[in-house]
């Protein structure tokens, strides 16, 4: 044994990703603002002119969406499109969860200037859950961006979506676009009262198979999770991901919560999830993994890279205990 | 190639008859005039020995980790790693990874990601 291992453990909040403390006032330089639009031609008249006055002053320009609607915003840039950063929505927006940590490294790249997003996460056959995440991760942007010297638009299509998504859209952006000017939100709320409720997740499906694990039991987890990945479907990278993502969450268990926890795992009709509850409570657990801990960081990026990992990611903690449910897409 | 030490973990519960020896095991050699630490098995944060200690064993300064052999890794382990090359830095030395492809690729891939967006 060797006597000068550093002991590397922060504390709960730290090692789970969190160390900044959620802000209920909303200031400072942010603008966050949602455009509801019908149609090709409403979704161009909003979003270009936005990104063109963003060129104009010389900001930096990012825009995450669906490839399709990339495109329309590459042609009626003309000329000044490679002037902006174009991220697939599919892949950064998957996960919810993933945007912010994303969104962040761009404006710690362009830092010292004013930076522009279009960030369009919404899409036709997104489930309720990843809607839900997509809401609480809306409310966090007032949040983990309120330093941030930016501007940041985010378009929602009209047609096909409900009426509660409008109503959550408008409390979660201080800001609505209404003919091309910036109007405030009249709905619009302290983050913190969106992402505190709801604070429970549906209960597991009763055929769910189920794992109690303790420490010394991780292999064993991880072996639970390929056998049964195996089984439903799920093969090579996407299996090696989910395996990788429940054993950092297991890991997170047995770190912090004093005690084992409990490993369920199930399959929807294109999905397999796993959900690792435990006994223990994260402080400001909507902030954990939201920010990409640095390479050098002993511990703490647990929660970020189960969020890499994972097509959906939903966090839940209380002082009854913490449930962390990761799903994939099965092919 | 001259074999130094040998780490590993004391109990071995993982090992599969008829599949992968998933046992973290670190074997120290000498090459040239390097000391590289060759790792192998699936590593999380249960393998600070091995990880850990086979790095920053006694007389050691600059090491290269092999990850070769590594059929595993999560964040915990590499926390290890990270843990070993400050131990090494104060000590006037370095720790330098060598991993082509293989298990921990998908881990590391992701964390340098951090590491290339923000400081470019």
């Amino acid at each position: 044994m060797l006597a000068d291992v550093p002991h590397a453990r922060p504390g709960l909040e730290s090692d789970r990703g969190t160390t900044q403390s959620s802000g209920s006032t909303i200031s400072g330089p942010l603008l966050h603002m949602s455009l509801l639009f019908h149609g090709d031609d409403e979704y161009i008249g909003g979003v270009v002119p936005f990104v063109e006055q963003g060129l104009a002053a010389n900001e930096s320009a990012l825009m995450f969406a669906p490839i399709a609607n990339l495109e329309l915003v590459q042609a009626g840039l003309h000329g000044s499109a490679d002037r902006v950063t174009f991220l697939d929505a599919s892949d950064v927006a998957r996960n919810p969860a993933r945007i912010i940590p994303s969104a962040r490294r761009f404006a710690e790249k362009h830092s010292g200037q004013r930076v522009r997003i279009v960030g369009h996460g919404i899409w036709p056959g997104r489930s309720a859950a990843e809607i839900g995440e997509f809401v609480r991760h809306e409310a966090l942007v007032n949040v983990l961006f309120a330093d941030v010297d930016a501007a940041v638009l985010c378009p929602c299509d009209a047609d096909g979506v409900d009426e509660s998504l409008i109503a959550d859209l408008g409390r979660t952006h201080p800001h609505t676009v209404i003919d091309g000017s910036a109007r405030p939100s009249p709905l619009f709320v302290d983050p913190t009262i969106v992402l505190a409720a709801p604070n429970r997740l549906p209960a597991a499906p009763a055929q769910a198979e189920t794992l109690d694990f303790e420490v010394g039991d991780l292999g064993a987890v991880r072996r639970f999770v390929q056998s049964r990945a195996q089984q439903f479907g799920l093969t090579g990278s996407r299996a090696h991901d989910l395996i990788s993502a429940v054993n950092e969450a297991a890991a997170n268990t047995l770190n912090h919560s004093g005690s084992g926890g409990t490993l369920r795992i199930w399959t929807g009709a294109a999905t397999l999830t796993c959900e690792v509850a435990d006994s223990g409570h994260i402080v400001a657990a909507h902030l954990a993994g939201r920010v990409a801990p640095p390479v050098s960081a002993l511990r703490g990026r647990g929660m970020w890279m189960i969020n890499q990992l994972c097509d959906l990611v939903e966090l839940r903690s209380d002082v009854s205990g913490t449930v962390v449910r990761m799903q994939v897409g099965i092919e | 190639v001259i074999v130094m030490m040998e780490f590993s973990e004391g109990k071995s519960p993982f090992t599969v008859a008829g599949l992968l020896d998933v046992t973290p095991t670190a074997r120290i050699a000498q090459e040239d005039r390097c000391r590289v630490v060759h790792l192998a098995g699936e590593l999380d944060i249960a393998a600070r020995e091995v990880v850990y200690g086979a790095c920053v064993a006694e007389g050691h300064s600059d090491v290269i980790v092999d990850l070769g052999g590594v059929t595993f890794m999560d964040c915990g382990a590499y926390g290890w790693l990270i843990a070993a090359r400050v131990a090494l830095l104060e000590r006037g030395g370095s720790l330098t990874l060598r991993s082509e492809g293989g298990a921990p690729a998908r881990l590391l891939d992701l964390i340098a990601d951090i590491e290339a967006r923000v400081s470019h």
